[in-house]
C-alpha cells in the first residue's frame, strides 16, 4: 500500500507532464500519411472460444443485475464457494443475446424511472467520520462488491431459445431466461438482424424491452485465432444521445470489460473491470470514473482459504472531497436479528481514524 | 469510445478519430520518449516523427495486441533512434544544456519539479515510474513494453518511488545545512 508521500510525488509528475507535453497535432498531415486502402479484415480461421466467453459474458449479466440497487435480498445459505461454474455457449445468437441483456439492463437501472436522468451516485473519503456519509458511500461500494461476489464466486445458470423473430423488421429472436436476485425466473428476448460483414465479423441490430422500455441495440463481433472482441451499444428509446456503450474482450487468460454511460451527449461514466486468474488469487479490479471522481477497487480472493474473506483495497481521488485510502475485509455472515446473511466489512483508513465495522445487505441469490 | 474502436476509424480515413486518439495517448507517448532522448526538443521532434509513424503503418495494427502498447513500442523505437542520431552528431553536455532533462547537476528552480524526482532514477526505472504515472498503464503493459516480467515492474516501481522519496528528503535536508 501507497503511503501518502509516494502518493504526494505521483501526482506531482503526473500533473507536470500533462502540463508540459506539447502539442504537435498541427504538424501531421493526416490526408498525406493514411494510405486510402480498406482496413485490414481479421480471419476466422478456427471454431469459437463460446465455452470461455460464454463463461463472462454471463458474469457480466449477473454484474449488470446485481447493480440494480433496488434488487431484493434474497435469503440463502452462505456457506462455501463453487468457483468455476462455467455457462457453455454453443452458438454466437447466444453470445449476442447475453450481450445485448448486459447492455440494455446496465442502461435500464443506470437511468432513474426509465427516463434519461440518470442516477449520479457519490463517492466520498471515509475519513471525516460522518456516519451518514460513510453509510451513503458504502452502499455504493456494496453494489460493486456485490457484482464482485457473482464474478468471483461464479454460479450461474441462463437458458437460450431461439425461433423465427414474430416481429416484421427483424428476422431472429433468442430468447433469454434465468433467475433473478429475488429468486423469480426473467426472460429477456432480443429481436434482431444479423450481416457478415467479413469472416468472423458481424453487425447485429436489433430490439430489447425490459421494464416495459424498447431500448435499441446494435454491435459488433469479431473473432480472431485467440480472442473475440464485441461492442454493442444500447440506445434510450426516446434520447439517442443518452445510450449505454459496453466494450468486451477476452484474449487468452484476460478478460476485460469497460462501460460507457452517455447522458443527451455527455459522458457520465466510465467502469472497466478487470479478470485475473492466478494460481493462488483471483483478483478483480474496477475502476469508476466520473467528472469528480475516480474511485478504484482492487478485490483479491485468496483460493484455499477458509473463511473465503474477500480483501478489497480502495482508492478514491476526489476533486472536492479530496483522496483516501484503505482497506476493507469482506466477509459474508449470518445476522440472527434479520434472519439473512448480509456482508461484513472492516474498514481500515490508511492515516485515518480507527478501524470500524458495518454492516451492509448481501443481494446475492443462493442456489442451495 | 475506447482506443481500439478510434483504431478502426483511423482505418477507414476518420481524421476525427487521430484527434481523438492523440488526444488520449500523447502524455503517454511524451512520457515515454523523453526519458530516452532526454531533450524536450528532441523529444517533440521524435513525438512528431511517433504519430507520423502510426499513420503510416496504421493498416498493419493487429487487434491483438494492445493499441496503447503497439502506439508506445513505436515511440520507444523512434526515441532510441532520435537520441543515436543525435549522438552520432553532437557531444551533449549537461551542464551547457539547461534544457536537458533528468540530470541532479542543475538545480530545483531550473526544471520541472517532476525532473528533479525522477533524477534520482535510472533511466529505466523512470520509464516504469512515467509509464504508470503519467501514462497509467498496468503494470504488466509496462512490462510487455519494456520486455520485463511485471514482477520486476512492480518490485522497481515501488522501489522508485521509495527512491525519489528519500532523495528528496536528503535534498532537502542538505539544503537545510547549507
Amino acid at each position: 500500500m501507497k503511503n501518502k508521500n509516494n502518493k504526494h510525488i505521483e501526482k506531482m509528475i503526473k500533473n507536470d507532464f500533462h502540463n508540459h507535453t506539447p502539442d504537435i497535432i498541427d504538424s501531421i498531415d493526416f490526408k498525406e500519411l493514411v494510405p486510402q486502402q480498406s482496413a485490414k479484415q481479421s480471419i476466422f480461421k478456427r471454431k469459437l472460444p463460446y465455452g470461455l466467453v460464454a463463461t463472462f459474458t454471463a458474469i457480466v449479466i449477473v454484474l449488470m443485475v446485481v447493480m440494480g440497487p433496488e434488487a431484493p435480498i434474497a435469503p440463502g445459505n452462505g456457506n462455501g464457494v463453487d468457483p468455476g461454474t462455467t455457462l457453455e455457449l454453443s452458438s454466437k445468437q447466444e453470445f449476442y443475446s447475453v450481450g445485448a441483456f448486459s447492455a440494455v439492463t446496465l442502461l435500464d437501472q443506470t437511468l432513474d424511472n426509465n427516463n434519461v436522468n440518470a442516477k449520479t451516485p457519490m463517492v466520498k473519503p471515509l475519513s471525516n467520520q460522518d456516519t451518514a456519509l460513510i453509510e451513503d458511500y458504502l452502499s455504493y461500494v456494496n453494489g460493486y462488491i456485490n457484482m464482485a461476489e457473482s464474478i468471483i464466486m461464479g454460479r450461474e445458470s441462463l437458458s437460450f431459445h431461439f425461433k423465427t423473430s414474430p416481429l416484421d423488421d427483424y428476422t431472429y429472436s433468442v430468447q433469454l431466461s434465468g433467475i433473478n436476485l429475488n429468486g423469480t425466473t426473467y426472460t429477456r428476448t432480443l429481436h434482431y438482424n444479423e450481416t457478415e460483414v467479413d469472416e468472423g465479423a458481424y453487425i447485429i441490430d436489433g430490439i430489447m424491452v425490459i421494464n416495459n422500455v424498447t431500448y435499441k441495440v446494435e454491435g459488433e463481433v469479431e473473432i480472431d485465432d485467440d480472442d473475440i472482441e464485441m461492442s454493442l451499444i444500447a440506445t434510450h428509446p426516446d434520447n439517442e444521445d443518452t445510450y449505454l456503450e459496453i466494450y468486451q474482450s477476452i484474449e487468452n487468460d484476460e478478460q476485460t470489460y469497460e462501460y460507457e454511460f452517455v447522458r443527451n451527449g455527455d459522458t457520465i461514466f466510465e467502469s472497466s473491470l478487470e479478470i485475473e486468474f492466478e494460481e493462488e488469487d483471483i483478483i478483480t479490479e474496477i475502476t469508476h470514473e466520473t467528472l469528480d471522481v475516480e474511485l478504484e477497487l482492487t478485490i483479491t480472493r485468496l483460493l484455499h482459504q477458509q473463511d473465503n474473506a474477500l480483501t478489497i483495497e480502495y482508492e478514491i481521488d476526489s476533486k472536492t472531497q479530496g483522496d483516501e485510502e484503505g482497506i476493507m475485509i469482506l466477509r459474508v455472515i449470518y445476522d440472527e436479528t434479520q434472519s439473512r446473511f448480509v456482508y461484513e466489512y472492516v474498514i481500515t483508513i490508511e492515516d485515518g481514524p480507527a478501524t470500524f465495522t458495518l454492516y451492509k445487505p448481501r443481494q446475492y441469490q443462493e442456489t442451495e | 469510445m475506447k482506443l481500439e474502436q478510434y483504431v478502426k476509424a483511423i482505418q477507414k480515413n476518420d481524421e476525427s478519430a487521430f484527434e481523438a486518439v492523440y488526444h488520449k495517448t500523447r502524455h503517454a507517448v511524451y512520457a515515454m520518449i523523453l526519458p530516452i532522448v532526454r531533450d524536450r526538443s528532441l523529444a517533440e521532434d521524435a513525438m512528431q516523427e511517433t504519430y507520423i509513424k502510426m499513420l503510416k503503418y496504421i493498416h498493419s495494427y493487429k487487434k491483438k495486441y494492445k493499441f496503447m502498447n503497439w502506439l508506445l513500442t513505436i515511440a520507444k523505437n523512434t526515441a532510441l533512434d532520435t537520441y543515436r542520431e543525435r549522438s552520432k552528431h553532437t557531444y551533449i553536455n549537461a551542464q551547457d544544456n539547461p534544457d536537458l532533462f533528468i540530470s541532479k547537476e542543475s538545480t530545483v528552480e531550473k526544471r520541472m519539479m517532476s525532473e528533479y524526482y525522477l533524477s534520482f532514477l535510472s533511466k529505466e526505472d523512470q520509464q516504469i515510474v512515467l509509464l504508470r504515472v503519467v501514462a497509467g498503464l498496468k503494470h504488466r503493459d509496462i512490462a510487455a513494453i519494456l520486455q520485463m516480467p511485471t514482477g520486476t515492474v512492480t518490485y522497481r516501481y515501488q522501489k522508485a518511488l521509495n527512491t525519489m522519496k528519500k532523495g528528496s528528503k536528503e535534498g532537502k535536508d542538505h539544503e537545510k545545512q547549507e
